[in-house]
């Protein structure tokens, strides 16, 4: 045994082989990173649809003699929101690169070694057909070749098995040390763009306080109680405001702890790994996204409502 | 335009937009004045979408930068990822190999050639 043991070292260079526990908190994390990716883009989008509808309000306020002009300010937001798409796709293809990541991570930590477990089980069988050729044709003549084939087999497969999981963790801990500055980069920055959303001087918050002033010059313009379909679509337009900045804040408070999971996820390849923490760092990730995941689908049922309104 | 300043510009032009609106909402204004203060409004309207705009594409042109790093780790790893599937390749191979020596070995034997 001590022997084998010696082999094995010696094949493998080193003891350090990829344990299920590590591989399971890179699973998490690729799966948590995966939901993760279309958020940012979420919120733009969101804003994107607040502030044509703020733009929209204003319109409503002005009098027959500027009716022209309103018309071009509601061309021009709606090239704003065009604009706006495409910055969101572009955000959407900068964050998927979050997604490729993760896939890659997957690619590294997944089971290869069943692939190593059917070579090892053919090269057995094999072997022990040809053993009992080899025995047939010498017949009662010699001493018959024991069966060494299920041997052979566990050795090719101890050997190939230790070799893949400790060359997969010298790969996974390389490039997620390579990635931890980068993915902390680029979230940190998604969480600076995202925070220009949030807060009473916020984009949304902007949007809200134009909304509601908008509201009383209306009201004051036309001289006349609002009807319940003007309440219904500024008041509309106000729930949609305040959870799009509660998406945003959501999205950038997870954006922060995307990182620190990342930077736990490392921990966990290092030499002496801290799981229970990493563990921890991914439960609090996993809750985040579900309250995005949430405020996301409140948003989306917010639109096809209004949607089925319209029609 | 820095950010610094433009977050300030932008605070400048929301307090002008607050003003507009609340002199609009004043009793006696003649039509002139009116369309006056529409057309400023909505200059400042497309004032502010230029600087939110301005700002978002150069927050996200900075998250295109360090997914455009993070993408060159992202080809490392596959490439890592494809090398060690040619060395499982290689351990597959080498078995296939030891299984035709065996048979070799078996089919010696049967012609009188092995002991």
């Amino acid at each position: 045994m001590v022997a084998l043991v010696a082999v094995l070292a010696a094949v493998t260079g080193c003891g350090a082989v990829l344990t299920k526990p590590q591989a399971s908190a890179i699973q998490d994390f690729a799966q948590a990173n995966d939901t993760f990716v279309k958020l940012p883009a979420t919120v733009l989008r969101s804003y994107e649809e607040v502030h044509l509808e703020t733009r929209m309000f204003d319109a409503t306020t002005v009098g027959t003699r500027d009716a022209p002009r309103a018309v071009t300010q509601l061309m021009r937001a709606i090239e704003f929101s065009q604009q706006l798409e495409k910055v969101a796709v572009q955000l959407d293809a900068a964050t998927e690169v979050l997604s490729q990541y993760a896939a890659l991570l997957r690619k590294l930590s997944s089971d290869v070694v069943g692939g190593v477990d059917a070579t090892a089980t053919d090269l057995g069988r094999a072997l022990d057909q040809s053993i009992g050729s080899y025995n047939q044709v010498l017949g009662g003549s010699a001493t018959p070749l024991p069966s060494v084939g299920s041997a052979a087999a566990a050795a090719a497969r101890a050997v190939g098995g230790l070799y893949t999981k400790h060359r997969q963790l010298a790969y996974l801990r390389e490039f997620v040390a390579q990635a931890d500055p980068l993915v902390t980069r680029l979230t940190s920055d998604v969480g600076v763009l995202l925070g220009a959303f949030v807060g009473a001087e916020g984009y949304l918050g902007a949007d809200a306080m134009s909304i509601q002033a908008t509201l009383t010059a209306y009201a004051s313009s036309h001289g006349v109680a609002l009807t319940v379909s003007d309440v219904h679509l500024f008041g509309e337009a106000l729930r949609k405001e305040v959870l799009a900045a509660k998406l945003a804040d959501d999205v950038r408070t997870t954006s922060t702890k995307l990182a620190k999971a990342h930077a736990a996820l490392k921990g966990v390849l290092d030499p002496r790994p801290s799981l229970v923490s990493a563990r921890s760092e991914l439960q609090v990730l996993i809750t985040e996204l579900q309250a995005a995941a949430q405020v996301k689908a409140k948003l989306d049922s917010t639109n096809r409502t209004n949607q089925c309104t319209k029609e | 335009m820095a950010n610094t300043e433009r977050l300030a510009a932008l605070a400048r032009v929301r307090l002008a937009r607050n003003a507009i609106q609340v002199a609009q909402g004043q009793v006696g204004l003649s039509s002139d004045e009116q369309s006056r203060l529409v057309s400023l409004f909505a200059d400042l309207d497309d004032l502010e979408d230029l600087l939110i705009l301005e700002d978002i594409s150069e927050n996200v042109e900075s998250i295109r930068k360090d997914a455009d790093e993070l993408k060159d780790v992202a080809a490392s790893m596959s490439a890592s990822a494809n090398k060690l599937t040619r060395e499982l390749s290689l351990v597959d191979d080498a078995a296939k190999a030891v299984a035709g020596l065996a048979d070799v070995v078996a089919l010696a034997s049967s012609h009188g050639l092995v002991p």
